[in-house]
């Protein structure tokens, strides 16, 4: 159980690193959706719709990479025996194979995710909206207000001493 | 079991303080119009310098390419670990747990004087890294750069086709960022 617990903590460290240093993922994903970006620049729902996606596209991976991680640790496991004051109880119910194979459903559902939201589902998405016809209820329900105000890039700018 | 929830906990704070970081930086500044080294420049991040980019003629954005450089090097640190966990292995005795929950510790390590050197050149060789790619070397070959002084070789040689690729992709996001950001302006002073 601590175990897990600490497993999950340390994940969360690696997706707040991930989300510090954007572009996360590779690059001509990201390109694909830049171009789609400087295409619908005024619109600020094709923006969110494609906020959304990546937001999704990068659950969907999020979902393989954990299921992947928690099936080589059940593979991997070794039986275990635990000692009681007065019996021994041993417990050689660990299948590694069956416990990697319990974990398919869920690399399966992060594979879909993947796949009905790629880029390329994206672009029909945005070019249905931009040829006027209305966005599916399904995805109009899942347009939030964070997606309307996440920026592209966040950026300082430097304070520049005047010239002399 | 108390270390252990502390341990998660820190783990959560740090995950915590590193979104911080990156919302802390979304406040744009007004535009300074002022012709000096650093007009136009932006951080990104986590506060990486990148220096505006007007080419003129077909010049390469060579200072983009550096900042994706420097980050992705700097990244490319965690791999100092592996080194690491091979040289603790070596140095220090292992302990085994079978599967009845004993722990047995070996009477000796595999061999201590290689694991030590294995550690001291992982140690030296993280401090070299972590002193080549940081910040403030950034911020200081870029000033170099803008005055004229070529790119140290040590930097220039590392520069890859990828990095330019990525530089095009962040001066193309800044762009919509802030058209964006004229275009919000506009809007809400209507």
């Amino acid at each position: 159980m601590i175990k897990t617990l600490l497993i999950s903590g340390l994940l969360s460290v690696c997706a707040g690193t991930a989300l510090a240093q954007a572009p996360s993922g590779n690059l001509k994903s990201e390109t694909f959706k830049q171009r789609l970006r400087a295409q619908y620049l005024h619109n600020d729902t094709a923006q969110a719709i494609i906020n959304l996606y990546g937001r999704r596209q990068a659950g969907g991976a999020s979902w393989i990479v954990s299921s992947a991680l928690v099936g080589a640790r059940a593979a991997t496991a070794s039986n275990s025996t635990t000692v009681n004051n007065t019996y021994v109880v041993q417990d050689n119910s660990n299948n590694g194979a069956a416990a990697a194979l319990v974990l398919v459903p869920f690399a399966a559902y992060g594979l879909g995710k993947m796949l009905h939201y790629s880029n390329g589902n994206l672009e029909k998405t945005l070019t249905a909206y931009a040829s006027g016809q209305p966005l599916a209820r399904s995805t109009r329900r899942k347009l939030k207000r964070r997606f309307f105000t996440q920026p592209i890039i966040q950026y300082k700018s430097v304070d520049s001493k005047p010239a002399k | 079991m108390p270390k252990s929830v502390c341990l998660l906990l820190i783990l959560l704070f740090f995950s915590t303080a590193l979104f911080a970081q990156s919302t802390s930086a979304s406040l744009p500044a007004p535009a300074m119009t002022t012709a000096s080294a650093d007009s136009g420049a932006v951080l990104l991040f986590n506060g990486w310098y990148l220096p505006r980019y007007q080419p003129q003629g077909s010049e390469a954005d060579t200072t983009g390419a550096l900042l994706s450089m420097f980050r992705r090097r700097r990244v490319a640190g965690y791999a100092f670990t592996i080194p690491f966990i091979v040289g603790m292995t070596l140095a220090l005795p292992i302990s085994t747990t079978d599967s009845y929950g004993r722990t047995t510790v070996a009477s000796e390590a595999i061999s201590p004087p290689l694991g030590v050197a294995v550690l001291a050149g992982t140690f030296a060789g993280f401090i070299v890294h972590a002193n080549t790619y940081n910040k403030k070397h950034l911020l200081a070959v870029d000033h170099a750069y803008a005055a004229g002084k070529p790119i140290p070789a040590k930097y220039r040689r590392g520069l890859k086709q990828l990095h330019f690729e990525e530089a095009a992709y962040l001066r193309e996001a800044l762009r919509q960022q802030m058209q964006r950001e004229q275009l919000q302006t506009r809007n809400t002073t209507k």
